[in-house]
């Protein structure tokens, strides 16, 4: 029955994408309320639907359903129920049918909040989002069902990849699509602007909130799946420059250039030509993303599939959305250019800069994870290219843009008064060198320049916004500190929180990187090994058997100064039907430290190789993603100036 | 003579700054670029002499039945790998991953320090048992395209 409802229910889905997407082409005959009450209605009922579907088949999964070949070959009667849940999305039909699911309600959403926005863009961008909807749910239909029945039915399932049996990813892949696939919204929106050659500064300010949420949805998703590497791979790495990292980091380094280009445009009306532009590349990374993790072309733990014919679905419909996009900008962007000069000396100089370096690194890092692709798929020789060229790039580029963004938050509009704001820079500057000089000095005892400068630029970004804040604060009226936290402009508090997060960011990526001690040993069960100040001792090794696997678990005792504080209990699981080996790291985490013991592999009878590590600061780096993303809900919930003109004008 | 007005003057200087910062990335993209590529090698092309000695270089292969030897105290190893036709031994000293067994296909990054000797710096962590590198699984295909087995 499953079946039969899922496919049927998808296909109504598929339809009425299709009619959303032809009334686009009935523009002129049907008047607009009509059309606009039909996409909207239309938009609701399709996410209605796909809402059911995914229900139904979370359902077959919590239910052991194995008649159909997608839970059989991702569960098993064993699978905690949390998990079973999860597969849904656990590989490939299920992630795409998650993908759909969430473009839909993307598109429920901008039907519920765009009551500000005339209605023929708001219908014209329904349809677009119709095409993209009727394509991925056609993909699913005729390539990736999930709905597929197996003949004969297995008495039992192959279970779910180990790798995925862990909290951390449960909602590491839906965080991830909402933000991938939110970079529609803004894709959406450059098109129907195009098609209707028309814009107004309010729309902008409209359309900030959604790359606003878009960026933070892909924020809080790029983290979860370094938390779960650094966690669960064993290897104490938390990025590895890997193509499946870099599909995710693509766009969200494009929307985070999104982000910054638009204040431009609310504030001056200028750029927004290059605005429309970089929504569309967004969108267009984004689905390159969907392309590379999807098509099994990059072998890692996130290509599920290795079926070329998918592959080459996702592709031809890449090529198409991006030429036919890039097409129509061609010709129709010219209608947007505002005529308005700006100075060297002003902030929309130093955000055009900002966006000049973060397309660069775009660009850097599309180069080093195509370049191999290429070559290998014309047999051109086998490269690959290593995280040395990512690393040295992406430092290269970051640097000047970290040293931007005290200027920029200091900077006016139009024309900056540059002899008063380059004194106080300079003192800013100034302090932030010395806190460098005296911590490194001191406390690392370590001479690396690289080290200084990024700690430095760091903490003159954490400063600058620091002051600044503080300065609003003093400024305002209001003698009540609490009050006066609440009538800083949201759009200001986005902005500064999320700028501190990046600098107390680069601190923790800075000392975890440089100063981290990593100790490789075979150890005898009952020796200590000293690591920094902390005394570690392998105790014992105990077999543990659980519901779908069996492991070893070591016992380690450390020690500070003779004085016990705390025992790890690293685990080597082996899963029971895949037979696969995993490490469980275990872990001790404090503000200055981690301390990070893994077990290797059994030498002889009590001798294991043991994997320690004392890594500084790095909890700093979760503690600066956590600043960001409430700099993305304030940016989100806070309302500014024009918005609030805008709900009075209408 | 061409008189050049204000207006103009400012945007060729304008042009200039932008051509000169596009220039500069790109010649830092192209060194770090070409810096930091890495080529692929199989046994037979290391015996050879097809692959550079003393540079940064993948190697990889079956892991040969028999030739893993490890030591009881420490962490080095030392094991053969084959393609088609040749081996080679490598050495290694550090924590293997999980699924390294003998028998199964390995990709390493390292430097060769003779015709048929890989000193591996890294053995790349896959995590599933029925994983083929494709560089292995490629150079594994006989003619006809089969997987071949040993």
């Amino acid at each position: 029955m499953i079946t039969e409802i899922g496919n049927f229910l998808l296909s109504i889905s598929a339809s009425l994408s299709l009619c959303i997407f032809l009334s686009l082409f009935l523009k002129k005959t049907i008047s607009n309320e009509v059309r606009f009450l039909f996409c909207k209605i239309a938009s609701h009922i399709i996410t209605f639907l796909i809402f059911i579907s995914f229900v139904l088949l979370s359902y077959a999964f919590l239910t052991d359903d194995f008649s159909l070949r997608y839970v059989a070959n991702n569960s098993n009667v064993s699978l905690e129920n949390i998990y079973k849940f999860s597969a849904v999305w656990g590989a490939h039909e299920g992630s795409i049918l998650l993908w759909v699911f969430v473009l839909s309600i993307w598109s429920s959403c901008i039907v519920l909040f765009s009551s500000s926005i005339p209605k023929v863009i708001v219908s014209d961008m329904l349809s677009i989002m119709g095409i993209l909807l009727l394509f991925f749910l056609i993909f699913i239909l005729f390539s990736s069902n999930p709905f597929d029945r197996i003949f004969p039915i297995p008495i039992n399932g192959r279970d779910l990849n180990p790798l995925l049996q862990d909290p951390g990813l449960i909602i590491h892949p839906p965080m991830l699509y909402i933000g991938y696939v939110g970079t529609s919204v803004p894709f959406v929106f450059a098109i129907s602007i195009l098609l209707n050659e028309n814009i107004k500064l309010e729309w902008i300010s409209w359309l900030r909130k959604w790359v606003i949420s878009s960026w933070m949805f892909l924020t809080i998703g790029i983290s979860l799946g370094s938390w779960w590497a650094y966690h669960e791979l064993g290897w104490g790495g938390w990025w590895f420059w890997d193509p499946v990292e870099n599909a995710s980091f693509m766009p969200w380094l494009a929307i985070t250039a999104l982000l910054h280009s638009l204040i431009v445009s609310e504030k001056r009306g200028i750029f927004i030509s290059w605005s429309i532009l970089l929504a569309i590349l967004t969108f267009s990374l984004s689905l390159l993303g969907t392309f590379l993790v999807r098509s099994g072309i990059l072998v890692s733990v996130h290509a599920f599939a290795n079926d070329p014919e998918r592959g080459m679905y996702i592709l031809i419909f890449l090529s198409l959305i991006i030429g036919l996009s890039l097409g129509l900008y061609f010709i129709k962007s010219r209608s947007l250019i505002y005529e308005k000069e700006y100075t060297v000396s002003s902030k929309e100089f130093i955000l055009l800069l900002n966006n000049l370096f973060l397309t660069i690194t775009t660009f850097a890092i599309l180069l080093g994870t195509l370049y191999p692709l290429i070559t290998s798929s014309l047999n051109l020789g086998k490269i690959s290219v290593g995280a040395p060229y990512f690393n040295f790039i992406f430092s290269a580029l970051m640097l000047p843009i970290v040293f931007l963004m005290s200027p920029a938050i200091y900077s006016t509009w139009k024309k900056t008064n540059y002899s008063k704001l380059t004194k106080k820079l300079l003192t800013f500057l100034f302090y932030s060198i010395v806190i460098t000089y005296i911590f490194m000095n001191f406390y690392f005892k370590s001479d690396i320049f690289i080290v200084y400068l990024a700690m430095s630029l760091a903490f003159f970004t954490i400063i600058s916004s620091v002051a600044k804040l503080l300065l609003i604060l003093k400024n305002s009226n209001n003698k009540k500190i609490i009050s006066n936290i609440f009538s800083i402009p949201s759009s200001m508090l986005s902005n500064l929180l999320a700028h501190i997060g990046i600098g107390i960011l680069i601190i923790g990526i800075t000392l975890s990187n440089y100063y981290s001690i990593q100790k490789e040993v075979a150890m005898q069960q009952n020796s200590q090994i000293l690591v920094k100040d902390i005394t570690i001792k392998f105790v014992d090794v105990k077999n543990k058997i659980s519901k779908n696997y069996t492991s070893q678990v070591g016992v380690f005792d450390a020690y500070i100064n003779n004085d016990y504080f705390i025992s790890f209990f690293p685990e080597k699981r082996t899963y029971n039907i895949q037979k696969n080996i995993m490490t469980e790291a275990a872990i001790n985490s404090t503000l200055l430290r981690d301390i990070y013991v893994a077990l290797g592999e059994n030498l002889s009878n009590d001798t294991w190789v043991v994997r320690i590590y004392y890594k500084p600061y790095i909890q700093l780096l979760w503690y600066g993603v956590l600043l960001m993303i409430l700099g993305g809900l304030f940016g989100i919930f806070g309302r500014n100036k024009l918005e609030k003109k805008l709900n009075n004008d209408s | 003579m061409i008189k050049i007005t204000k207006k103009s003057k400012k945007r060729i200087i304008r042009i200039s700054i932008f051509f000169f910062a596009i220039s500069s990335f790109s010649a830092l993209l192209i060194y770090a670029f070409s810096k930091n590529m890495v080529y692929f090698y199989t046994p037979s092309q290391v015996i050879e002499k097809e692959a550079p000695l003393e540079k940064f270089i993948r190697v990889g292969g079956m892991v040969k039945k028999g030739s893993v030897l490890r030591s009881n105290n420490n962490l080095k190893i030392s094991f053969k790998i084959y393609d088609l036709e040749q081996q080679i031994n490598v050495m290694y000293e550090g924590i293997l991953p999980d699924l390294f067994a003998e028998g199964q296909g390995v990709v390493m990054t390292g430097r060769l320090i003779n015709s048929n000797t890989f000193i591996a710096d890294e053995v790349l962590a896959k995590h599933d048992e029925n994983y083929m590198p494709p560089e292995v699984a490629d150079m594994m295909k006989d003619a006809n395209g089969e997987l071949y087995k040993k």
